[in-house]
């Protein structure tokens, strides 16, 4: 956390604009409306409310946040709403981005992210967690070896958790099941539950959110392992909400024998950096004045490192997000144009081999 | 237990909880009455006020407004004919009948009633439940998911009358409709013709407020006339329809378990509850003083809202207890409960259980209180059933259509609610069921899901070992033999009789669509066929069926025009129809071009002054009131983004 909170300072202080003397004015007394993709109750609704009731604090003239979901078309309708917003400052998307696989995807999921003004990424690391009784029981991570009966509850097919899933269990050599088109975490959690599936990977707001208390307290199951994210300086972040739970690294060096390596560890890294590192976009639409941008990118930084919107989000969804400045956005919106080919064939030859 | 329930009830009694709480129901009953808003409107506007706020007072806030929309939903659906949620559908069955017969506040009087009885018993029931919530809930597994959609459609037989072929017809119409968008597991989109709008699917709100807004909004006027078909000295009262659903209380207890149960299944809700238990009712005896159901029975409205009101209740139950959000408004409650610092499964019940009981304090009161709220308004609202229909056709048509742009703020939402509108008024000319479709458009998702991911989970054999689906599979083949006996005896009255048989048909009206529908689900086999295995199992399953019950209709359709002569339909009536629905379509256009502000604001200043006639002061006035409403409730509290228009007109 203090390393995150370091690096944010740094970006503050490199930005080094002045707010503008007019942002008062601008804003004083205003509705910022914040466009998100995803319903108002989840984790992007949740997270999204929770930095903006702190972030309108940084902001001159203190304006009204008003969150407002924009569901449907695969995500991709509320990031049209924002992208056609007026660029006057007072529309900012807040959408779950899925980068990477909308950019090996088929073309009616393409975005071009050159028609926004790049605020800020913000991740949440994702983990998986199975129930304990499966086979003659599992204590550990490393009662997988040679475990029969394990089965994976899935998103859909192309969704990067059920990749991920799917990836892992692969690279640990372990036999699974498969059953996909939950939709929601929530549904899966309730498959899980009442033992129709086992094993789930999920954003960790999710866990922290609810199934830890749930599921593993009530004795039902057991964490397995977090998938770790490189922090905004390009280092491992340390994090501390995953105290006494190993990283997936670390898990299948132990099983395996080896430091994971191969096409599929590459392309599991190349999604969890690109969609867990940065399970939100945030930007405006392109044509805001740069002295807004400026303005608003500050004030992000500022905000994400703030220990009261800090204290509050691993109070209220057990978590510390990561942040990705604007630069570091941009670095990965163009790194998207050229994705590995070998990574985007693993990639779909996993989607196509998931659809039923 | 006992002492947390008593302080759950003392935590609703600290101020400033209660208060909230009243303020909570009286913009839920607002919310409710407005086709097209709704709880979850309500919500995702309330929510950013409540941070900072006390935890119980913003619960209330929260709560009030969820446990009354589905009582003053009612207002729209038996004044109207449009579904004033999407929970309140099938009371417009026989709702709307009333209210062309003088009895709308007979209607209300018993809905009301009903609500307010199922919205306590959803409350009593989440608190008795709470020791056994988790048995009670995950006994529900993903093959009874498809059974209970299946046992859903059986009640395709009750909507559907003497027009037992159309009915079905519809409902596969309905079901091929909600084929549309992603399959359940597959990464390719079925039958959206590259249109970004229909990838996730066809919404609800605008094809329910096409379907029924349309066509009853049309008929008022083209005809001339007010709703109620008799003069006012004929109506009966709030008291007749209180009295009825004491009558009644026995089927409001079974309304309400039903309700009750439905709300607690994850992925179902009050928009399958109130059709189930409408169903339930029309299957049940009637006594021969009655009016059959469909025609004004105030059994078939007393039914679906005691099971609206009650499935709140229910769906707490998951949502609270396991952390599970049933539907997308629990979703946002749950949103809402982390927020506001709780932990909904084991903390809820444990070290929070006082708060947890607060939640069934609030849900008892809110129903009480929001019940004799809109009784107090019903007998003013019962009124409207006799002014002028031309006074209400604006201002109604301007609520339907900016409820349909609030679900989906897309122009292609105006565009698909007319196209359904069209749809709407020739099944309505020609004696086809819509509640029908709409039932199959609500199931067909409900069964597709779970029949695909039953089959990834489940074998045949595991399934006939779960005792509760084989308890499911009893119970839908006694559904299906009550839905074939009631449809045998429905035809058989209608035989020999004439005018009862052309009842059920509806001319050409009724031959074109049955063409339409045959040739679409004959088109929609072809694409199918090159999808993955469980995306097309729906398809080719549902348009054969389609096809064949489309066949039916046609068949009868044409029998019907040989044998008889007097086949000859209002030609004014047909052109005026005509003339607007092109004025609709006009709309549509204008808002395209110049904005949606003038083009609501255009329409109905022109609908008042050239189709109602009525003089400029009154189209005035009424145009200041429609800008007033668009600005304040559309700009001001609901922040919707408008339309921007090719000619911004500023």
């Amino acid at each position: 956390m203090l390393k995150m909170m370091l690096a944010a300072g740094v970006a503050v202080l490199t930005m080094a604009v002045q707010t503008p003397i007019h942002a008062k004015d601008k804003y004083e007394g205003e509705n910022v409306r914040i466009v998100i993709n995803l319903g108002a109750g989840g984790s992007t609704g949740v997270m999204a409310q929770l930095f903006a009731n702190h972030w309108k604090e940084h902001i001159p003239g203190d304006p009204n946040f008003v969150v407002q979901p924009v569901t449907g078309g695969a995500q991709m309708k509320g990031i049209i709403e924002a992208r056609n917003a007026r660029p006057d400052g007072f529309t900012i998307a807040w959408v779950a981005w899925s980068g990477p696989t909308r950019a090996i995807g088929p073309k009616s999921q393409n975005v071009d992210w050159s028609d926004f003004e790049v605020i800020a990424g913000v991740g949440v690391p994702q983990m998986a967690y199975m129930r304990n009784d499966v086979g003659d029981g599992v204590s550990g991570y490393e009662d997988l070896v040679g475990l029969q009966g394990v089965h994976i509850g899935g998103y859909r097919p192309g969704s990067y958790l059920d990749l991920t899933a799917r990836m892992s269990l692969d690279l640990l050599g372990v036999d699974y099941d498969y059953t996909t088109g939950f939709g929601g975490g929530s549904k899966i959690v309730a498959a899980l539950q009442r033992d129709e599936v086992n094993f789930h990977v999920t954003p960790a707001a999710n866990y922290f959110g609810g199934i830890e208390d749930n599921v593993v307290e009530a004795g039902m199951g057991l964490p397995l392992w977090y998938y770790e994210l490189p922090g905004s300086d390009g280092k491992r972040a340390q994090n501390d909400q995953f105290e006494g739970i190993s990283t997936f690294r670390q898990v299948a060096e132990t099983i395996t024998g080896s430091p994971p390596s191969g096409p599929i560890w590459d392309s599991l890294q190349w999604l969890n950096n690109g969609m867990a590192g940065v399970t939100w976009f945030i930007g405006v639409p392109a044509g805001v004045d740069a002295e807004t941008v400026e303005m608003l990118r500050t004030t992000f930084a500022e905000t994400i490192s703030d220990p009261a919107f800090l204290a509050e989000a691993v109070e209220k969804t057990g978590i510390v997000p990561t942040y990705t400045p604007p630069e570091a956005m941009q670095t990965m919106i163009d790194g998207l144009k050229n994705v590995d080919p070998a990574i985007a064939e693993t990639v779909t030859g996993y989607i196509e081999s998931g659809t039923q | 237990m006992f002492d947390a329930f008593l302080s759950g009830l003392q935590l609703v009694f600290a101020w400033p909880a209660f208060g909230y709480l009243l303020i909570g129901v009286a913009f839920g009953v607002w919310l409710g009455a407005v086709p097209g808003l709704g709880g979850i409107t309500g919500v995702v506007i309330i929510l950013p006020f409540t941070f900072g706020m006390d935890t119980v007072p913003a619960l209330a806030l929260i709560l009030g407004v969820f446990a009354v929309t589905a009582t003053s939903d009612t207002i729209a659906s038996v004044m109207l004919g449009i579904p004033g949620t999407a929970a309140s559908q099938a009371t417009i069955m026989d709702g709307y009948p009333m209210a062309q017969n003088g009895k709308a506040a007979r209607a209300f009087g018993a809905a009301f009633t009903a609500s307010a009885v199922g919205g306590v018993m959803g409350g009593l029931a989440m608190a008795a439940s709470l020791p056994i919530i988790r048995p009670l809930i995950l006994s529900f597994g993903l093959p009874e998911f498809f059974l209970l959609g299946a046992l859903g459609l059986t009640m395709v037989a009750a909507v559907s009358g003497r027009a037992i072929s159309k009915g079905l017809a519809a409902a596969a119409v309905g079901l091929m409709l909600s084929q549309i968008g992603f399959p359940v597991a597959s990464e390719v989109p079925r039958y959206w013709f590259d249109v970004q709008y229909l990838i996730d699917g066809l919404p609800l709100i605008p094809l329910v407020l096409g379907l029924f807004a349309i066509p009853e909004m049309l008929d008022l006027a083209v005809r001339n006339s007010s709703i109620s078909r008799v003069e006012q000295k004929q109506s009966e009262t709030l008291a007749a329809g209180v009295r009825d659903a004491m009558r009644n209380w026995w089927l409001i207890l079974r309304c309400s378990w039903i309700g009750i149960y439905i709300g607690m299944l994850p992925g179902l809700g009050g928009m399958i509850a109130d059709w189930v238990a409408y169903g339930h009712a029309a299957q049940g005896s009637k006594a021969d003083d009655e009016p059959e159901f469909g025609k004004g029975n105030v059994r078939g409205v007393i039914a679906p809202e005691a099971a609206n009101n009650a499935v709140l209740g229910g769906a707490l139950i998951p949502t609270v207890g396991l952390g599970i959000p049933g539907s997308a408004s629990m979703a946002i409650l749950l949103g809402a409960f982390m927020i506001l610092g709780l932990a909904p499964g084991r903390a809820m019940l444990s070290d929070q259980l006082d708060i947890t009981f607060s939640l069934v304090w609030m849900l008892i009161f809110a129903n009480i209180i929001g019940a004799g709220l809109v009784m107090l308004l019903s007998r003013q609202v019962a009124r409207l059933a006799f002014i002028n229909g031309h006074l209400l056709v604006p201002g109604v048509l301007l609520f339907v259509f900016m409820g349909a742009w609030l679900d989906t703020p897309d122009i292609a939402s105006w565009i698909t609610m007319l196209a359904l509108g069209v749809t709407g008024v020739l099944m309505k000319r020609g004696c086809w069921p819509r509640p029908a479709l709409v039932l199959g458009f609500v199931l067909g998702p409900v069964m597709e899901n779970a029949i695909v991911l039953s089959t990834q989970t489940y074998s045949l054999v595991d399934v006939m070992k779960r005792p509760l689906s084989l308890i499911l599979i009893l119970v839908l083949a006694g559904a299906l033999v009550l839905a074939v006996r009631a449809t045998m005896r429905v035809q058989k009255a209608a035989e020999g009789s004439r005018t009862e048989a052309s009842a059920s048909d509806g001319g050409l009206s009724s031959l074109a669509l049955g063409v339409v529908f045959l040739v679409a689900f004959a088109a929609a086999i072809w694409p199918a066929l090159d999808w993955t295995p469980s995306a097309r199992l729906f398809p080719l399953v549902i348009a054969p069926v389609g096809m064949a019950v489309a066949l039916l209709s046609i068949g009868r359709d044409l029998k019907w025009r040989r044998n008889d002569a007097n086949q000859s339909a209002s030609d004014d009536t047909d052109k005026r129809s005509l003339i607007f629905l092109l004025w609709l379509a006009a709309l549509i256009a204008v808002a395209y071009f110049l904005g949606q502000p003038a083009a609501l604001i255009g329409f109905v200043a022109l609908y008042l002054w050239r189709w109602g006639d009525f003089r400029p002061p009154v189209v005035l006035a009424y145009v200041g009131g429609a800008a007033l409403v668009l600005y304040l409730v559309y700009e001001k509290v609901l922040f919707i983004r408008w339309w921007d228009p090719v000619f911004p007109l500023w």
